[in-house]
This record gives structure tokens, C-alpha cells and sequence, in this order.
């Protein structure tokens, strides 16, 4: 399997973070694994929490009430 | 520690003198000269550099030398990486949920919708016709 390096790019003055990442899988997946809650937490956050995720309105680009547990 | 570094780099001026230090030390002078600032606008930025432990100044007779101190920078950067790491490690995981899901919605997905369909035909052709 060939490398998928992550880019992040931040602009100088803007508030944005930019990450560019390569997926091996159709583009309706990996949306849905960004927009379903129950999805989502099962790959984003540290390794040593918990993630517990109430809330996701991908819409609005807003994530709610995430709580993190050891 | 790292709140006074971020606030030394926070200046351009600032930046670009660490830039400039980055190709080898130089002295105050020659660290004034790309800008339109005097001598003592400039040696309060470098206190403040040297406050924050980016650089160190050394005196070699009548001239100030300045270099960069890696140590701070370093800190830096390993403030930085642990947040690429943040994210490599849960792309990571997530392109193992991927497959997971390629999996669900494959071959396994279309054989269970085509059995669901099937199902329904045997039901509809036992009903008699007439209800």
C-alpha cells in the first residue's frame, strides 16, 4: 500500500487549518465516516480517550458536545 | 515556556531576525540593516529574543554576536509534531474503519439486498391471486 501522507497547511493571518489526506475508499464513505456520529468517534481523538460524541451537524460545520474520557 | 516563545515569534520582525539567525550568527548591525528601524528599536526586539530564549548574544570585543538558541525551536516543533501525530494516527484508523465499511457495503451488502428481494418475489408468487 503506498503512502498517504497527511498535510497540514496553515496560512499565515487566518484562522483555518487546512489538512490534506489521501483515502483508499469511495468519497460517500469517508464523508459519511465525517458526518455520522457514531462513525466518527471511532477514529478521531487521541488514542488513550474515549470519545463520546452527542451531537454532529456536519451542515452547519459544527461538531457539539464531544466528551473525552480515559 | 512555550507562551513566551509564541510570544517572541508572534512579531515579523522577530520571525525574520530568527530567519536571519538560521544562516549563521550575526551581529546586531548586520541584523538592523533589511529594516527601516533604528539600532534601539531593534536591540528591544532582540532582548525580547533573548528573553524567550531563541537566541543568545555574545560580546567579541566591541561587537554583539547573536545566534539562534535551537533549544526553544525545538520546543516548538515538538508542540507542532504532537499534533500531526494527532491526526496521523486517527487517519489511520479511520482508514481502517474505511475498509470496514467498504466491506459492509460490498459484495456482503448487494448479496443480502438481493436475497431481502428474492424473499419478497416466493412471498408475492404464494399469495393467491386473487387478494
Amino acid at each position: 500500500m503506498k503512502t498517504k501522507k497527511t498535510v497540514i497547511k496553515a496560512e499565515p493571518g487566518k484562522q483555518e487549518v487546512f489538512i490534506t489526506r489521501e483515502f483508499d475508499a469511495p468519497r460517500e464513505l469517508v464523508f459519511r465516516a465525517h458526518t455520522d456520529p457514531k462513525l466518527f468517534v471511532r477514529w478521531l481523538g487521541p488514542r488513550e480517550y474515549t470519545m463520546k460524541l452527542e451531537r454532529l451537524d456536519a451542515k452547519n460545520r459544527r461538531l457539539l458536545s464531544l466528551h473525552l474520557s480515559r | 515556556m512555550l507562551s513566551t516563545t509564541f510570544s517572541a515569534l508572534s512579531d515579523p520582525t522577530r520571525r525574520s531576525v530568527v530567519d536571519r539567525l538560521t544562516r549563521g550568527p550575526a551581529t546586531v548591525n548586520e541584523l538592523a540593516e533589511p529594516f527601516s528601524m533604528s539600532q534601539q528599536a531593534i536591540s528591544k526586539h532582540l532582548a525580547y529574543l533573548e528573553r524567550a530564549r531563541l537566541i543568545k548574544k555574545r560580546r567579541e570585543g566591541r561587537q554583539h554576536f547573536c545566534s539562534l538558541n535551537p533549544g526553544a525551536i525545538r520546543e516548538v516543533a515538538i508542540w507542532a509534531e504532537s499534533y500531526r501525530r494527532f491526526w496521523e494516527e486517527s487517519y489511520e484508523r479511520l482508514d481502517a474503519l474505511l475498509e470496514e465499511m467498504k466491506n459492509q457495503d460490498g459484495p456482503r451488502a448487494s448479496r443480502g439486498l438481493r436475497k431481502m428481494k428474492e424473499r419478497e418475489r416466493t412471498k408475492a408468487q404464494r399469495r393467491p391471486k386473487h387478494l
